[in-house]
């Protein structure tokens, strides 16, 4: 007799099957857990991707979660049928191709136990990196780089299941099931039947029955049961579940928009009714009342699947030793050596009492081997002299510092090693690699893949989610929306950081003329926040690697990245690190990229060797620079924010710094503990703790909680939390809050308090702090880490200024600027930069010596001038030049060194520019070293032939001057921004500031002579345009003059009354009273007007 | 010294297609290559210059700053036939033209004094007649083809004096110059802007040699322009005496009134560029692109010639409506020959108007009292809801009709089985106990339910709401129609209910002609009695393998009935699913109902009168139908 309890849902697919389940995976293990199953099945189409959220979720709940996946299949050999799209959008004109696409087979695979898990990584990564052109010859005779099947059509051939089919259990049945498709098609799938039960195995495979109250299905189910009765294949019921609850209009949203159809047309391309969702176990029961071993069987397979993904086997890889040594005494020998060339010979009871709890700590964790391994990588970092510092929170440890991991001297800073590891959370330390962006990133990537195989190491996957934009687009067009609607919707949606209620997408239709009442507006309105959370595709990403023992596709399926040579698995770093999967991140850091480039200059052209490690901690100039808020292009405090707050923080130590890195964040700002910070700073509020106890933990920061090792260390000083429970904390009151965890630890929290004779009001007090500081705080180790590039930065833009914006120019993008606006800051640092010449630039920026006038202004009679004859200055690069291709660049760079060029002719016949990329070198200003104006050399460059095939192909025309009248300095600049990007002559308001003085508008070096609240009128170009979300709808915009920069403030009502003026005026005038506090300035704006030129300029940068 | 007037239409690909749909006149116009987002505008109407879209924009960056924009893809019809217009409206002035650059034409003017006046008056004169073809042109007056162009395009009438063309020139900026195709023009603009040549006296002052160059046969062009020193005569081409206008559509015309509202403003423009000649239409040759990328040609004889546009429009829409093309038409090309004016004869051997166009006639008034979206031929749409059906054009197909939907054959070992759709559908009594039907009681309808399969649940078209509630992004039906009320038109609304009764008709006469996997819908064979009866879909029927169908006894004897029964772990229930709580209707949550669209829980009956029907339970409104009796 079947009890109603005894269904077990195993056939369920979640968002992971992308825009074919609309559930997400702890949805559905909820809802499970809310029926009242004891364990259930998630099988997404083609891969593991939702498994661990699932598995977590399930954990939470109290549920098994069974690991299954849906295999597509295909072998012509075999009857299969072939993908012919049916999977992937078809998005031609053929609307009846759109309407009824061609469904792929599927068979659905269960993972009993750990080997057949194994099997079905392995089966699905060999179906992901199946290579499609193997033994291909490229054009050059080299082997072709291989071709995997597109994104989301893998499939897998009956040969993929001989091999690694074993021990899995399949499931046949339903209409997707090759077998069904076989009889719909009047075929025979007896000998298939024979195959699948020899490759599985005895009691390995059943035909699953579904009853979705559909006819056509059951007619089905009547010829796979008879099939299944003359074969003595044993059947399953289950219900192919898309969606947990029973409301199915996401699940047709996303069908539509995986068909590129909409609903309206969709028609039967949806599922006939919503009965996929997951069903009591009593209605599945009571639906196959007349099958009562079908529903038993379910149970009986559930029983026999005990896998879950807490027992993947995954370990991580050993480190190779030298003999006689042990993982932990290798690392205490490499410590201590590291330790005495950080420290010097004789280390302090202090330093090694704290390396010696922290590799005892590692060594009861096991993790030795991770510690040895993570060296490695930044050894060969030295090695191969590429700049790596380690972030985050492992610049807590002694060991990563001695080790080389990090650069901050956890000990002298008194760093909470908890905060890293601690012996109660168990779990694996999160170690971060900067490495400077670019090529040598990638060389570290590869030398991961290289050490550890092929297979052995791969990238984190990064999911990505519908983003409001794409959502209003999807939905919008799925509805029906005109093309034209539906991006005139989306648009609305470019909005800032911030956004408050009249970002609010109903009123933003409503102000923008669209009737908001009608039923498909209040459609997309309800259904766009519905599918925001919903998974669209897998990204890569940006620089977490995995690695295995053995193989990684023993552990996760792995598939092609869209970036050669790269592959990633298919879990996210949150799928990793709650699986116990160790991740590092390899990221990479434009920054570091800048100060590796900048250290050879200054030792060529200066003379000087810089040694990061160890610049001076106490450079009182560069300190100045960084209280005059002289920042721009320094690292992490060169934002508007961080310019506004460093006159107010006055920084004199590298402390200051640590805490200026770490104050503009979201979490200070929220918490409102900027201006207490500063207040106590300046002397202008008293230095206070909510309890005396406090003192040594909040002294530093003047009593107000700054970072989260404060927040550790309070929770243990307090309440006497151990270091594991304190980080334990932090993360209850994280991101992803939950309040029943957060009440445990309230409770825990508040006893705690009780207990060591804190007050209730103090402990309010405590707890107030704690609870809104935790959501955002910043670790003081992380800071302390970006503090020391940023002061490495500081110290090069103060002492090596040249060697220092050549470096940016060259490896830009990175930071909040222009290399425009880089430019002229250099010029403002005393800096000579040059413009492109051809018989001196190379690609990229370099330094050369350049002649000073003489004597020098201001310069007395007699003085020795023999020093001061020659400076350094910038060459711009011929990478600035638009339109010029690095070949070019470099072929004339590499000409050059043969023979020099003597002329625009020569320079042609030797670079061999195409017409465009001359004209705009001549019109650069790059062809002046032959004596040529700029419209000369037009004119001249227009007489090279460069057709290679004409007669006069390879004449050299004799220079001349030409009949084009000259240019004016304003047609110069112009014509500097248009070629390049940027001037290295007068900044554009320069050539209109006569006319604005007329007016009264000042300048932003004037703007500091005149008084506050005065009200002040001053212009410039708008160099970014920002929104924070922290900033309640305030605009700040800054603006730069051929003085420099000055900052606008605009409020929420201004801004929305003069959006589109502010939005896109590359030159604004604005007027409004002067504010300056504590030395900073800027201007609460409150009229605007466009300056038009009539040229382009470069982009602002916004943030959107 | 020769005097040349040359008229010119700025934005000649705009105001050809405003010419084309006069419409268009009233908002911004763009021109572009095709309409996706991030197509940049070639051409824009001088509304949506003052906008302040500008050509080169793409059309999301122009819609950004007008969201009026309209966004047409340039005809190459539409400019030729404009161009035509502005040929003849030339000719009709002077004898010697020569047609330029589109939107350019040339004509000699000179000895006109004495018919038209001055060259002031001369120029006024053809702007009109060119406003008489439907656009706005500027006329200028010099001694050469190209002064007088340059004149042109300052807009307006500019009458260059002789003598005075070098001190015109001078003052002219770069931008009235026509540097050539786009993408040349671009990059010469570029260049001179660049070199600093900001007016044609600048440009004049280089020498052509040095100029030819560097920028090839063009530049020397461009100088000697700009010194006046062009001086090609005028080349008359002697135009053919075709009247011909075409339109291309941005989308496939299927509706007879909007092709009748396009030819009408076609024959407009013909019709004044005959006057304008004087010249009468004597016959229509109509061609049509269509969607399938076939033409369909034909003429209409115009027995007695006229102008008379609305006389002509009614012969050229008999003809359409006599035989409509049967694809969507996307362009229409309509050609006059056009004959002396004389006294009107009717041809003897042709009849006032055919027999087949009064049918016609009759079906236009037929359609003129049911409304034109009430007549035609039903085929099955593409939904879930059986009833669902939309109305096409009455086209009786020549040959068999299409078996099942496209890329599907046949499926092997089904039988077939005839029913017969309920239209209306007819509410019924459906009376339960222990929560199956066991009694069904209608008009004309009583019987205890004997056997029953079902239900098979179909549900859909949620998106269809009736009436919004405010505040929540829910909206309520509270009532919601039975049979779901959607766009799509149910059959139940057009058919006379006896008309199905008239379709009673053997099997035989019966095809396929669509359905899902497993269900027919079923058309009259062609020529058949049921066809001749009711030319449109009878019905669905689903049926298995296995399934006896005995349709003289109006039986279904399902599989699993009686012998032959198969099973998996012994008979399998011919219903095998429970009513679901949602029978009562009760089971709905509140939000789903909230919801339009239809919930049907679908039962096949057999009745102990002998019958077995398809009866459905409208979960939404708790009521019960029969859908269809199986023959």
């Amino acid at each position: 007799m079947t009890s109603t309890a005894d269904y077990i849902e195993l056939r369920a697919r979640s968002a992971f099957s992308f825009l074919e389940g609309a559930t997400t995976p702890e949805d559905l293990a909820t809802r499970a857990a809310e029926l009242g199953y004891p364990a259930i099945a998630l099988g997404d189409r083609d891969g593991l991707y939702g498994a661990p959220r699932f598995h977590m979720a399930a954990k939470s709940t109290g549920i098994r979660a069974m690991v299954g996946a849906e295999l597509t299949v295909a072998d012509d050999a075999h009857g299969f049928a072939r993908p012919q799209g049916g999977t992937s959008k078809t998005r031609g004109s053929d609307r009846a191709a759109r309407s009824a696409p061609v469904p792929t087979a599927r068979l659905y695979v269960l993972a009993p136990d750990r080997a057949s898990y194994r099997n079905l990584c392995r089966m699905i990564t060999e179906s992901k990196l199946r290579v499609l052109n193997e033994g291909a010859i490229a054009c050059d005779g080299t082997p072709a780089p291989p071709e995997y099947p597109p994104k989301g059509e893998s499939w897998i051939t009956l040969d993929d299941l001989e091999r690694y089919g074993r021990g899995l259990i399949c499931l046949a049945g339903g209409v997707m099931s090759p077998l069904a498709r076989m009889l719909v098609r009047g075929d025979d799938p007896r000998a298939l039947c024979d195959r699948l039960g020899t490759i599985f195995g005895c009691g390995n495979f059943y035909i699953d029955l579904q009853r979705h109250l559909d006819a056509g299905e059951e007619r089905l189910n009547r010829r796979l049961a008879a099939l299944a009765t003359s074969m003595q294949i044993p059947v399953a019921a289950s219900n192919d579940v898309c969606h947990a609850e029973s409301d199915r209009r996401l699940l047709d949203v996303l069908t539509c928009i995986r068909l590129g159809t909409t609903l309206e047309e969709a028609g039967r391309a949806l599922w006939v009714n919503r009965e996929r969702h997951l069903k009591p176990a009593s209605a599945m029961a009571e639906l196959f009342r007349d099958l009562p071993g079908a529903v038993a069987a379910t149970r009986a397979i559930a029983e026999r699947c005990e896998f879950t993904l807490g027992d993947m086997g995954y370990r991580f890889p050993d480190y190779p030793l030298p003999p006689g040594e042990t993982h932990d005494s290798y690392l205490r020998t490499l410590t201590y050596a590291g330790a005495r060339e950080r420290w010097g010979a004789k280390i302090d009871g202090r330093t090694r009492a704290q390396l010696e709890h922290e590799l005892q700590t590692i060594a009861k964790l096991g993790l030795a081997g991770y510690f040895l391994i993570v060296w490695d990588i930044v050894q060969f970092c030295r090695e191969n002299r590429i700049m790596v510092q380690g972030r985050g929170s492992a610049a807590n440890s002694a060991v990563c510092y001695a080790l080389g991991i990090t650069a901050v001297d956890a000990v002298r800073m008194e760093l909470l090693f908890e905060r890293f590891l601690s012996e109660e959370r168990g779990e694996w330390p999160d170690i971060d690699l900067d490495l400077p962006s670019g090529g040598q990133r990638e060389q570290a990537i590869q030398y991961v893949y290289k050490r550890y195989g092929e297979r052995g190491a791969a990238m984190t996957a990064n999911v990505i989610t519908y983003r409001t934009k794409s959502a209003v687009r999807e939905v919008g067009k799925v509805l029906g929306f005109a093309p034209e609607q539906v991006d005139r919707l989306a648009k609305l949606y470019r909005v800032y950081e911030f956004r408050d209620e009249r970002d609010d997408l109903v009123t933003l239709l409503k102000h923008n003329g669209v009737d908001v009442g009608a039923p498909q507006v209040r459609l997309l309105a309800d259904m766009v926040p519905r599918i925001l959370s919903i998974p669209r595709h897998l990204g890569q990403h940006s620089g977490g690697m995995v690695i295995a023992a053995h193989r990684l596709d023993d552990i996760v399926a792995l598939e092609p990245a869209s970036m050669p040579g790269r592959v990633v698995i298919q879990w996210d770093k949150e799928d990793c690190a709650d699986l116990g999967i160790i991740k590092i991140d390899l990221l990479g850091l434009g920054m570091l990229a800048a100060l590796e480039q900048a250290i050879p200059m200054i030792r060529a052209h200066e003379g000087v060797e810089i040694d990061l490690a160890h610049l001076p901690a106490d450079d009182t100039g560069v300190y100045e620079m960084l209280t005059r808020a002289d920042t721009a292009g320094v690292f992490q405090v060169e934002s508007r924010a961080q310019m506004a707050t460093l006159p107010r923080m006055k920084p004199r130590t590298f402390y200051d710094l640590v805490v200026e890195v770490a104050i503009i964040r979201p979490g200070p700002i929220v918490g409102k503990l900027v201006h207490p910070y500063l207040n106590r700073r300046n002397g202008r509020e008293r230095v206070s703790y909510a309890h005396p106890s406090l003192e040594p933990i909040l002294k530093r920061t003047l009593g107000v909680p700054l970072f989260q090792e404060q927040l550790l260390r309070i929770a243990m000083t307090v309440a006497g939390f151990t270091g594991g429970e304190a980080e334990e904390l932090r993360r209850a009151m994280g991101f992803k809050r939950s309040m029943e965890r957060m009440e445990k630890i309230d409770r825990r929290l508040r006893t705690g308090m009780a207990r060591n004779g804190l007050s209730a009001e103090v402990a309010d007090d405590i707890v107030r702090s704690i609870t809104s500081f935790a959501l955002y705080g910043f670790p003081e180790s992380h800071a302390a880490s970006f503090a020391l590039i940023a002061y490495a930065s500081a110290y090069l833009k103060h002492h090596h200024p040249a060697a220092f914006f050549a470096a940016l120019l060259n490896c830009y993008p990175l930071g909040f600027y222009h290399p425009s606006t880089l430019v002229k800051d250099a010029q403002r640092h005393g800096v000579v930069v040059v413009p492109v010449d051809v018989t001196r630039s190379a690609w990229e920026c370099i330094l050369e010596e350049y002649p000073l006038p003489h004597p020098l202004p201001g310069q007395g009679e007699g003085e020795d001038t023999r020093q001061l004859t020659r400076s350094l200055a910038i060459r711009m690069g011929l990478k600035y030049v638009s339109g010029l291709r690095e070949d070019v660049g470099l072929r004339a760079e590499r000409e050059r060194t043969r023979r020099q060029f003597d002329s625009i002719a020569d320079f042609a016949a030797r670079a061999t520019p195409n017409r465009r990329e001359l004209d705009a070198l001549s019109y650069a200003g790059a062809f002046a070293a032959f004596g040529h104006t700029r419209r000369d050399a037009l004119w001249n460059a227009a007489a090279v032939e460069r057709d290679p095939g004409s007669l006069l192909a390879g004449a050299q025309p004799r220079s001349q001057t030409s009949p084009l009248p000259g240019m004016t300095a304003l047609e110069e600049t112009l014509a500097d921004y248009s070629a390049t990007g940027l001037t290295v002559g007068p900044q554009l308001m320069a050539h209109l500031r006569e006319q604005l003085r007329g007016r009264g508008i000042l300048s932003a070096a004037e703007l500091n002579e005149a008084k506050h609240g005065s009200i002040v009128k001053t212009a410039g170009v708008v160099i970014v345009r920002q929104r924070p979300g922290t900033a309640k709808g305030f605009l700040f915009v800054t603006l730069e003059d051929e003085t420099g920069i000055s900052n606008l403030i605009v409020t929420p009502d201004l801004f929305h009354a003069n959006r589109a003026l502010l939005q896109r005026a590359p030159i604004l005038l604005a007027a409004g009273p002067l504010q300056k506090v504590d030395g900073v300035t800027a201007i609460r704006a409150r009229r605007f007007a466009e300056i038009k030129i009539g040229a382009e300029l470069p982009q602002s940068h916004d943030f959107h | 010294m020769g005097r040349i007037a040359c008229i010119f239409v700025s934005d000649f690909p705009v105001a050809a297609q405003i010419r084309a749909n006069p419409a268009l006149d009233e908002s911004p116009l763009g021109i572009a290559q095709s309409t996706a987002p991030h197509c940049e505008l070639l051409f824009i109407s001088q509304r949506a210059r003052a906008m302040g879209v500008r050509a080169g924009m793409t059309i999301a960056q122009a819609r950004a700053i007008s969201s009026e924009l309209a966004v047409m893809v340039r005809s190459d019809a539409a400019e030729q036939s404009a161009q035509n217009a502005l040929a003849d409206a030339a000719t009709s002035v002077s004898p010697v033209v020569e047609p330029g650059a589109p939107g350019v034409v040339w004509l000699d003017i000179a000895g006109l004094g004495r018919v038209f006046g001055n060259e002031e008056e001369i120029a006024s004169e053809l702007i009109r007649r060119v406003r008489r073809v439907g656009m706005e042109a500027s006329v200028g007056v010099a001694a050469n083809k190209e002064i007088a162009h340059l004149a042109a395009r300052c807009g307006g009438r500019r009458i260059i004096a002789p003598g005075l063309e070098r001190e015109f020139l001078d003052w002219l900026p770069l931008d009235v110059l026509d540097l050539g195709t786009p993408g040349r023009a671009q990059e010469l603009e570029l260049t001179l802007e660049r070199w600093g040549i900001r007016r044609l006296g600048d440009l004049a002052r280089l020498d052509p040699a040095a100029v030819g160059s560097r920028l090839g046969r063009r530049g020397v062009e461009l100088v000697r322009i700009a010194r006046g020193d062009e001086f090609a005569p005028l080349a008359q081409r002697p135009q053919a005496e075709t009247f011909a206008e075409e339109t291309e559509l941005d989308y496939g015309v299927e509706n007879l009134e909007a092709l009748g509202f396009i030819m009408r403003a076609m024959l407009d423009r013909l019709i004044e560029r005959l006057e304008m000649r004087g010249l009468v239409a004597g016959g229509v040759v109509l061609g049509l692109a269509l969607a399938d990328h076939r033409r369909d040609a034909r003429r209409v004889v115009v027995a007695a010639p006229s102008n008379d546009v609305r006389a002509l429009l009614t012969l050229v829409m008999l003809a359409f409506e006599n035989a409509p093309p049967d694809a969507p038409i996307e362009a229409v090309r309509i050609e006059i020959e056009p004959r002396a004016p004389r006294p009107a004869q009717a041809d003897m051997f042709l009849a006032p108007m055919p027999a087949p166009q009064r049918l016609e006639a009759t079906i236009a008034r037929l359609a003129a009292l049911a409304g034109p979206d009430s007549v035609g031929m039903l085929t099955p749409a593409n939904s879930h809801r059986p009833e669902a059906v939309r109305i096409e054009r009455f086209a009786p197909a020549a040959g068999p009709l299409p078996n099942p939907l496209p890329g599907q054959g046949e499926e092997k070992n089904v039988a077939r089985l005839v029913m017969r759709a309920v239209r209306p559908a007819m509410e019924v009594e459906v009376l339960c106990g222990r929560g199956e039907p066991e009694f069904v009681r209608g008009r004309n309808l009583g019987a205890r339910v004997v056997t029953m399969a079902g239900p098979w649940r179909r549900e859909g078209e949620w998106w269809k709401r009736t009436s919004a509630a405010p505040g929540d992004g829910h909206l309520t039906s509270p009532t919601a129609p039975a049979n779901g009320g959607t766009s799509q038109r149910d059959s139940s609304l057009h058919i006379q209910p006896t008309a199905w009764n008239a379709a009673r008709c053997v099997p035989d006469d019966l095809v396929a002609l669509n359905g899902g996997a497993r269900e027919y819908r079923f058309f009259p064979r062609p020529g058949s009695d049921a066809e001749r009866a009711m030319p449109f879909p009878l019905g669905e029927i689903v049926v298995g393998e296995g399934d006896a169908v005995d349709s003289r006894a109006a039986k279904i004897r399902r599989s699993g009935q009686g012998e032959g029964a198969q099973g998996t772990e012994g008979r399998i229930d011919p219903h095998p699913h429970p009513l679901p709580s949602e029978c009562t209707g009760e089971g709905l949550a509140g939000r789903e109902r909230s919801w339009a669209g239809f919930v049907r829980d679908y039962y096949e009956f057999a009745l102990d009168d002998g019958g077995v029907y398809r009866v459905f339970h409208d979960l939404r409104a708790d009521k019960w139908f029969v859908d269809g009796v199986y023959d």
